[in-house]
C-alpha cells in the first residue's frame, strides 16, 4: 500500500459501487455486531467500562510527554533499543537501517495499520528485501496488492472464489474455491517463512509505559510467530498506542475484542517486554520498538478533535456505519476507513488530500454509540467540516470560494425575515416549470443531484397565512434568570473485578468456554494422566513432542510416557526449525481465566515460547491453583514477569469470507487437562 | 397552571409541510397548551453548521436565540434534527460562559420535539386520534440518538385507536438524508434510502411514520420512485387524524 499523496475523491469512488462490495461487507459486519452485542448484554457493567476506558485514554493523553519518556526508559533499561520518527520518511528509514545492519533479506509482518501508513512494505521492496505480511486477510490482500478494506478484515471485500483465483495467479497453486484448503495453503507457505526470516516486523495493539510492554491482539498464530521465532523484532506502533499502567490496559482489553467481533477474547495476547532473556526461552535477540507520530502531535494539540487518537482500533465504528457498509473501506482512500478513516486521515494526511472525507456522513450517530472509548466521532466531523470551509488554526480553508460565496448568500437570504418570506413565495412561482403534481421530479444543476435519486416536494407554504389571527405572536415577558444545574459526575469509576465462583464451578467454566471454541478440555485425575497421554498420542499420531520442564510435570511422569510411546523428545536447545517438526507440545499453564477459558502461559528457559505456538497440538496442563477470576488479577501478577501470552482456543481465522478456520500459525487442536 | 408553548416551524416544515405545522398547531391547542408563534422566526442555522459554516450559523442561532428566549414558555418543533441542534450545538456557538452561551443553555433546558413533549412534558400518550392503517415506525437518528427518544412515538402510535403497529427491520438505520450529505454524495444518500425503502416494502406496512421532515422527504421520494403505494407520514399528521 503506497502512502496516500493525491487527493481522494469519495464521491468518484462511490459513483459507482459494484453490488459485490456492500454483500460482502456487510456480510462480516453484521456478523461482528450481532456476535458484539451479544457480549454486550452479557456485560452489566458495560457503559461503565466505556467511560473508564474514555477518561483513561484521554487522561493518557495528557501526560503523553512522560509516558513517552517511560516507555523510552522501560525499552532501554531492559536492553532494547527505542526510536522516534517524526514522519512516515523517518520511520522507513529507520526500520532501514535495523534491517540493513542485521543483513535482512526477508521480514515476516504481522498485522499493522501503522506500518500500512507508512508504506513500509515498498520500502522495504525496493532495497531488496522480501517483506511477507502472514496476517491471512493481509496476505490475501498483499498478493491481490491493494489496501485494507476493514481494520480487522482486511480481505472482506474478496470471494473465495477470487482468492482461489489470487492463489493460482500468484502462488502457482490450483485451489479450489474452499476457504479452508486456502487458508492451509497460505499457513504452510507461511510456516516456513516464519522459520527462515531475519526479522520480524509487528505493529502492537498498546504499549503499556509502566514496563515498555507490547501488546498484540490476534487470533491467528502470525503474531506469536513473528515476535518469537526470528532474531530481531521490529515493532512500529503510533505514539497513541501508549497505555499508562496494566490497570489501564486490563480495561481496555475487556473491551477490545467483544467491541471488534463479539468473541470475549482474541485468540491470542501477547505481552512482550524486550528481547528474551535466554535462547532457550525463545523469542527475540534483540527487541527495537519505533515510536510514530507521523501528525499524531498536531491532531493531540487540537483540543476539540483530540479524542481521535483514544480509538483502539476495533472497527466497530465501520460495522455499525450505513455509509461504510454500502461503500466498503477503499472508498475512504487512505488506511482507515469508516467512521474513524473519516475523522483521522483528514488529519493525518491534511486536507488538501482528505477534504472530501469530513462530509463522508451523514452524521446518523450509530458509531457513537457503540464506540467503546466513546469517541464523540459526530462532533469531530462538524470541526472538521468547519476546517474544511472556513479553516481554522490548524489549516487554511480549503473549499472552493464559490461555495463559501454561496453559503454566504443562503445564510442572508434565511436570517432576515423579509429576505426569507420574499425567498419563500418567488419559489412557490419558480418551481411552476418543473411542477409534477406534488413533486419536483426533475431540477437543474445543482439539485439534480437530489432529483436524479428521487423527487423533490412542491414548495408549499401555507403555514403563515394560516396562523394570522388564530396564532398569537408570542409575547415577550422578562426572561426570568434560570439558574443553571450542571451535574458533574465525579465518580471514581470502580471498575468491581469478578467474583469467582466454588473451586469445582471455576473448574466446570474453564472446561465449558474452552470447548465451546472447539477445544478439548476435561478434568483429569493426576492418576489417569499417563493413561491420558497415551490415548492422545495414538489418537493424533504423535511421533515428535516439545515439552516444559516444570516440577509437576515431572511428577506427573509426562516425559516417561511419551518415551514409552516411541514419542521423541525434542530439547528445547534443538533450535526452532527442529522444534518446528515436532506435533505436539505440551506445557503447564500458569494461569487458567474460566470466564474466558484462557490460559496464561510465562516463557523461560524451562518453559520456551515455542512450545505452545509450533506443534499442531498444545496440550496443557492446569491444576486449580493456576485459576482466576478475573483478567486483572492474571496481569497484575505476570506484568513484571517479562512475557506472557494468553491463549483461548486453538487458533482461527475468519479472513475468508467469515468462514471460521481453526490451525493457522498456531496450534490446530488445543487439549486442556484440568488435573484433579 | 396553563403550559405555554412558542411554535418553532422549522425552515423545511415551513416550506413542504404546511399541514403538519397546521396540525401540531390544532393538537396542542386541543391538549390544552397556551401556543403561541413568532412570526420573525426563519433559519435556527442548523444546515450551515452541519456543513462546516460556522460563521453563518452564528448570526441565524442568535437571531433564532433572541427570538425564542425572550419568553420563558417552552419551545415546541416538529423536526428532532433542528432540536438537537438548538440543544447540543448552539450554545457552544458562543463563547463559554458568555451571555449567550448562557441563555442558549438555559433555552435549551425547554426546547422539545413534538412527541418528546407530549410524553414526558404533559405526559399524554391518547390524543383520541384513530387510524385503522398497518404502521411502522422509521427512528430519525437525530432524534433516537441525540435526544436519547427511544420509545416516545411508539408509545403515542400504539394509543391510537386501530392501529396495528408492524416493526421495521434497520429501525434506527440511518434513511441517508443527512442534510447536504444527500446531495454531496447522491450515491451513497441513494443507496442508504433504497434499503430503508427496502425495507419498509418488506414491514408490510400500509404507512411510514418519521418524526423528521428531513426524513420524510427523503423516504417519500425514495417509496414513489420504487413505486410503491406506501404512505410515508409525519407522526403529527397521522394523531391529527380522528
Amino acid at each position: 500500500m503506497t502512502e496516500t499523496s493525491s487527493p481522494i475523491h469519495f464521491r468518484d469512488n462511490t459513483r459507482h459501487t459494484p453490488p459485490s462490495i456492500p454483500l460482502a461487507t456487510q456480510r462480516a459486519t453484521s456478523r461482528f455486531l450481532v456476535n458484539r452485542a451479544a457480549r454486550v448484554g452479557e456485560m452489566p457493567n458495560w457503559e461503565d467500562l466505556r467511560q473508564a476506558a474514555h477518561d483513561l485514554r484521554l487522561d493518557a493523553l495528557d501526560h503523553l510527554d512522560e509516558l513517552i519518556a517511560q516507555v523510552e526508559a522501560e525499552v532501554c533499561k531492559r536492553g532494547g533499543y527505542i526510536h522516534h520518527a517524526g514522519n512516515a520518511e523517518e520511520a522507513r528509514r529507520i526500520v532501514l537501517e535495523i534491517a540493513h545492519d542485521h543483513r535482512v533479506k526477508t521480514v515476516v509482518k504481522s498485522k499493522s495499520m501503522a506500518t500500512e501508513e507508512i508504506a513500509l512494505n515498498h520500502a522495504l521492496e525496493a532495497e531488496g528485501i522480501r517483506a511477507i505480511e502472514t496476517d491471512l486477510g493481509e496476505y490475501i490482500i498483499q498478493l491481490a496488492g491493494v489496501g485494507p478494506a476493514h481494520i480487522i478484515a482486511p480481505a472482506v471485500f474478496l470471494t473465495k472464489e477470487g482468492i482461489a483465483d489470487l492463489f493460482s495467479q500468484k502462488l502457482g497453486v490450483s485451489a479450489p474455491p474452499d476457504p479452508r484448503v486456502l487458508a492451509d495453503i497460505a499457513s504452510q507457505k507461511l510456516r516456513a517463512e516464519f522459520l527462515h526470516a531475519d526479522m520480524g516486523i509487528s505493529g502492537a495493539n498498546f504499549i503499556v509505559a509502566e514496563t515498555g510492554t507490547v501488546v498484540l491482539v490476534t487470533n491467528e498464530g502470525n503474531g506469536r510467530m513473528v515476535t518469537t521465532l526470528p532474531e530481531v523484532h521490529v515493532a512500529v506502533a503510533g505514539i497513541d498506542k501508549i497505555v499508562p499502567t496494566w490497570d489501564a490496559l486490563t480495561v481496555l482489553l475487556k473491551l477490545l475484542a467483544r467491541s471488534a467481533t463479539g468473541q470475549k477474547i482474541s485468540t491470542y495476547t501477547s505481552f512482550i517486554t524486550g528481547a528474551r532473556r535466554s535462547t532457550g526461552e525463545m523469542g527475540a535477540k534483540e527487541f527495537h520498538l519505533v515510536l510514530l507520530d507521523n501528525g499524531r502531535t498536531r491532531i493531540h494539540r487540537d483540543k476539540k478533535a483530540r479524542e481521535t487518537l483514544i480509538c483502539i482500533r476495533c472497527g466497530a465504528c465501520l460495522n455499525v456505519c450505513p455509509v461504510y457498509n454500502h461503500v466498503g473501506g477503499h472508498a475512504y482512500g487512505g488506511t482507515y476507513s469508516g467512521p474513524i478513516g473519516a475523522i483521522l486521515s483528514p488529519q493525518l494526511l491534511g486536507m488538501a488530500i482528505a477534504r472530501e472525507l469530513p462530509f463522508a456522513s451523514s452524521l446518523c450517530g450509530a458509531c457513537v454509540d457503540v464506540c467503546p472509548v466513546k469517541i464523540p466521532i459526530t462532533k469531530i466531523l462538524l470541526h472538521l467540516r468547519q476546517r474544511v470551509v472556513e479553516g481554522d488554526g490548524v489549516e487554511a480553508a480549503s473549499a472552493p470560494l464559490g461555495a463559501r460565496i454561496g453559503a454566504q448568500a443562503a445564510a442572508l437570504a434565511l436570517r432576515v425575515p423579509f429576505l426569507y418570506r420574499v425567498g419563500a413565495s418567488k419559489m412557490r412561482i419558480l418551481q411552476m416549470p418543473f411542477l409534477h403534481g406534488d413533486s419536483l421530479t426533475s431540477l437543474p444543476w445543482p439539485l439534480n443531484r437530489w432529483t436524479n435519486v428521487r423527487a423533490f416536494p412542491a414548495f408549499k407554504n401555507g403555514f403563515r397565512e394560516w396562523a394570522k389571527g388564530r396564532v398569537a405572536n408570542g409575547r415577550t415577558l422578562e426572561a426570568s434568570r434560570q439558574t443553571l444545574v450542571s451535574s458533574t459526575n465525579d465518580m471514581k469509576l470502580n471498575i468491581a473485578p469478578r467474583v469467582a465462583g466454588t473451586q469445582s464451578d471455576e473448574m466446570d467454566r474453564l472446561i465449558a468456554e474452552i470447548n465451546a471454541l472447539s477445544g478439548v478440555a476435561r478434568r483429569v485425575y493426576e492418576s489417569e494422566i499417563g493413561a491420558a497421554l497415551r490415548e492422545l498420542v495414538e489418537q493424533e499420531q504423535i511421533q515428535r513432542a516439545l515439552m516444559w520442564r516444570s516440577e509437576n510435570l515431572a511428577r506427573w511422569k509426562i516425559g516417561d510416557t511419551l518415551r514409552g510411546q516411541g514419542v521423541e523428545l525434542i530439547p528445547s536447545d534443538a533450535g526452532k526449525e527442529e522444534m518446528a517438526r515436532a506435533e505436539l507440545g505440551i506445557t503447564e499453564a500458569d494461569f487458567a481465566l474460566p470466564e474466558t477459558g484462557t490460559l496464561g502461559l510465562l516463557s523461560s528457559d524451562e518453559k520456551p515460547r515455542g512450545v505452545s505456538l509450533l506443534p499442531r497440538v498444545h496440550l496443557a496442563l492446569v491444576r486449580a491453583s493456576a485459576l482466576r477470576a478475573d483478567l486483572h488479577q492474571v496481569l497484575t501478577e505476570a506484568r513484571s514477569n517479562g512475557y506472557l501470552v494468553l491463549i483461548t482456543g486453538p487458533s482461527r481465522t475468519a479472513d475468508i469470507e467469515l468462514t471460521l478456520t481453526l490451525g493457522v500459525h498456531g496450534p490446530r487442536a488445543l487439549y486442556v487437562w484440568v488435573i484433579e | 397552571m396553563t403550559i405555554r408553548a412558542q411554535l418553532f416551524i422549522t425552515c423545511l416544515a415551513d416550506q413542504f409541510f404546511p399541514d403538519t405545522l397546521k396540525h401540531m398547531a390544532q393538537l396542542l391547542t386541543r391538549l390544552g397548551v397556551e401556543i403561541s408563534f413568532p412570526e420573525r422566526q426563519t433559519c435556527c442555522g442548523q444546515p450551515f453548521f452541519n456543513s462546516g459554516f460556522v460563521s453563518q450559523a452564528r448570526p441565524l442561532a442568535r437571531n433564532w436565540l433572541d427570538l425564542f428566549g425572550a419568553d420563558d414558555a417552552y419551545v415546541v418543533s416538529p423536526s428532532g434534527s433542528c432540536v438537537d441542534f438548538v440543544r447540543h450545538h448552539l450554545p457552544d456557538l458562543f463563547p463559554f460562559d458568555s451571555n449567550e452561551h448562557v441563555r442558549a443553555l438555559a433555552l435549551a433546558e425547554r426546547a422539545y420535539e413534538f412527541s418528546q413533549f407530549l410524553v414526558n412534558v404533559l405526559r399524554v400518550t391518547d390524543l383520541g386520534a384513530v387510524f385503522p392503517i398497518r404502521v411502522t415506525y422509521h427512528a430519525s437518528c437525530h432524534l433516537l440518538r441525540g435526544l436519547g427518544a427511544h420509545d416516545e412515538a411508539k408509545r403515542l402510535l400504539r394509543a391510537v385507536q386501530d392501529l396495528e403497529l408492524v416493526p421495521l427491520n434497520e429501525e434506527e438505520t440511518c434513511c441517508g438524508f443527512g442534510g447536504a450529505f444527500s446531495v454531496i454524495f447522491p450515491e451513497v444518500s441513494g443507496a442508504m434510502m433504497s434499503a430503508k425503502v427496502r425495507n419498509i416494502e418488506a414491514s408490510g406496512a400500509q404507512v411510514v411514520v418519521a418524526c423528521d421532515a428531513g426524513c420524510l422527504m427523503n423516504i417519500r421520494g425514495g417509496l414513489e420512485r420504487a413505486g410503491s403505494r406506501i404512505r410515508a407520514m409525519h407522526l403529527i399528521d397521522l394523531l391529527a387524524q380522528t
